[in-house]
């Protein structure tokens, strides 16, 4: 958000009383009578028509023409008067073009002028007495309008708009000031104070209406302060840690041995012979001299016809009665040999 | 054992085999003796009829082999067919002092 007030700051018409309005803010575009003018009064900003019914005063703020801006002031309601606050105007703020909002005891009317032809668009109705300080902003963004007043003993009633409307009349930039005239005689003073202006629209503060339930559970971390004491048992180590400067020198005992890097720049002749070992790929076929004998397996699928005489050497004991057989070594001759004495 | 009851390398053994069949000596389809001699396990086996394998009486049949190594020789009997059955027997052959 960019403050578009000249000065930088919120215009609060702190000058000297009588003296005109500060030049790098306003620019005074139309005074049609004696005794008008723009004028500091009271520590507001007071537009004075004159007493010639018909009188215009106008006052832009002095930047250049834009389309978009919020503006938001503080004026005392007046008992008679044609106060308005223009926007996208005419440069001299004379009522030939522009919106207005008009600035009324009873309401706010938002308008615009074409060809010095004005056209009210949207009324609220809010009724202020005359003399009341209100406060008033008015927002014009594309071709949305919205505008809220409001007591300025109060608080701004941030969550809606008092009007909120859209009109494509006037799109292209122009003014953004106060004029005022009067329909009879007399002067018909505007008085106006704390004017800002603003780039965008202000941010609202909002106030949750309902409640909010958690789809969770919070988990609530309590932050506690400790405002006791500690004391420690047991004994206490004190280990000082002596940031020293070692300001001498120190000599080396033993041989320093240094190792020296050497670049060889030399060449080096191989002894010997150098073997290469080729890397060969076969690329071609390969025909053998001999022949491959192959080993056929056959199967023999025909019958086998003995020829001579089985004999049998052996007999399984497939077939044929369980018996016992009972051996025995036999001696039928025997000698026994002895010796005598003769 | 007296010197009667051993039996001396060069001795030719009589090895006597009775084939029963339920207590009934009979005579088996094949009568075969095998020898094996113990130190070159030489086996020798005879197959009745044979000259050193001679038939006694039903069932009973006699082998004649010379041991001729000292050392257990083992014989064994076997009949087949009618009667089958298997023995053997270990004969402990002594050495010889002259031969």
């Amino acid at each position: 958000m960019t403050r578009l007030t000249p000065s930088g700051v919120t215009e609060t018409f702190s000058g000297v009383e009588n003296s005109a309005w500060d030049p790098v803010n306003w620019v005074q575009t139309l005074n049609e009578g004696s005794g008008g003018g723009i004028t500091i009064h009271t520590g507001r900003g007071q537009m004075l028509t004159g007493a010639i019914a018909g009188n215009r005063i106008a006052a832009r703020v002095n930047f250049a023409a834009r389309a978009d801006a919020e503006a938001v002031f503080t004026w005392v309601v007046p008992t008679i008067g044609n106060p308005r606050f223009w926007f996208r105007a005419a440069t001299n703020v004379d009522g030939s073009t522009g919106y207005y909002i008009f600035l009324k005891p009873t309401s706010m009317d938002f308008g615009v002028s074409t060809a010095s032809n004005p056209t009210v668009l949207v009324t609220y109705t809010h009724g202020f007495a005359g003399g009341t300080l209100v406060r008033t902003r008015v927002a014009m963004f594309g071709n949305r309008f919205r505008a809220r007043t409001w007591d300025a003993a109060g608080t701004e009633p941030t969550l809606t708009w008092q009007m909120d409307t859209t009109n494509s009349a006037i799109t292209a930039a122009g003014a953004w000031g106060f004029n005022d005239f009067g329909s009879s005689n007399g002067s018909k003073d505007l008085l106006i104070d704390d004017f800002d202006i603003f780039d965008v629209l202000s941010p609202r503060a909002l106030t949750a209406v309902g409640s909010i339930a958690p789809a969770g559970f919070f988990n609530k971390g309590v932050k506690k302060h400790f405002s006791g004491s500690i004391t420690p048992t047991g004994t206490s180590v004190v280990i000082r840690v002596i940031l020293k400067n070692f300001s001498g020198s120190i000599t080396a005992t033993g041989t320093l041995f240094k190792g020296v890097g050497r670049r060889f720049s030399g060449s080096i002749t191989a002894a010997g012979t150098m073997k290469k070992t080729v890397g060969k790929h076969f690329s071609g076929s390969i025909t053998p001299a001999a022949f491959f004998k192959k080993k056929i397996k056959r199967t023999f699928s025909g019958s086998i016809t003995p020829a001579g005489t089985m004999t049998v050497l052996n007999v399984g004991r497939i077939f044929g009665k369980p018996g016992v057989v009972v051996m025995n070594v036999l001696r039928r001759a025997r000698v026994a040999v002895r010796h005598r004495k003769g | 054992m007296s010197n009667e009851d051993l039996t001396f390398v060069g001795q030719r053994v009589l090895v006597e085999c009775i084939f029963r069949l339920n207590g009934v000596p009979t005579d088996p389809t094949i009568v075969s003796v095998t020898s094996r001699s113990p130190i070159s396990s030489t086996q020798s086996s005879l197959v009745y009829p044979n000259e050193n394998l001679i038939r006694r009486a039903d069932g009973e049949y006699e082998a004649a082999v010379i041991v001729d190594e000292p050392g257990q020789w083992v014989f064994r009997a076997e009949g087949a067919g009618i009667v089958d059955t298997v023995y053997e027997i270990r004969v402990d052959v002594e050495e010889s002092g002259i031969l």
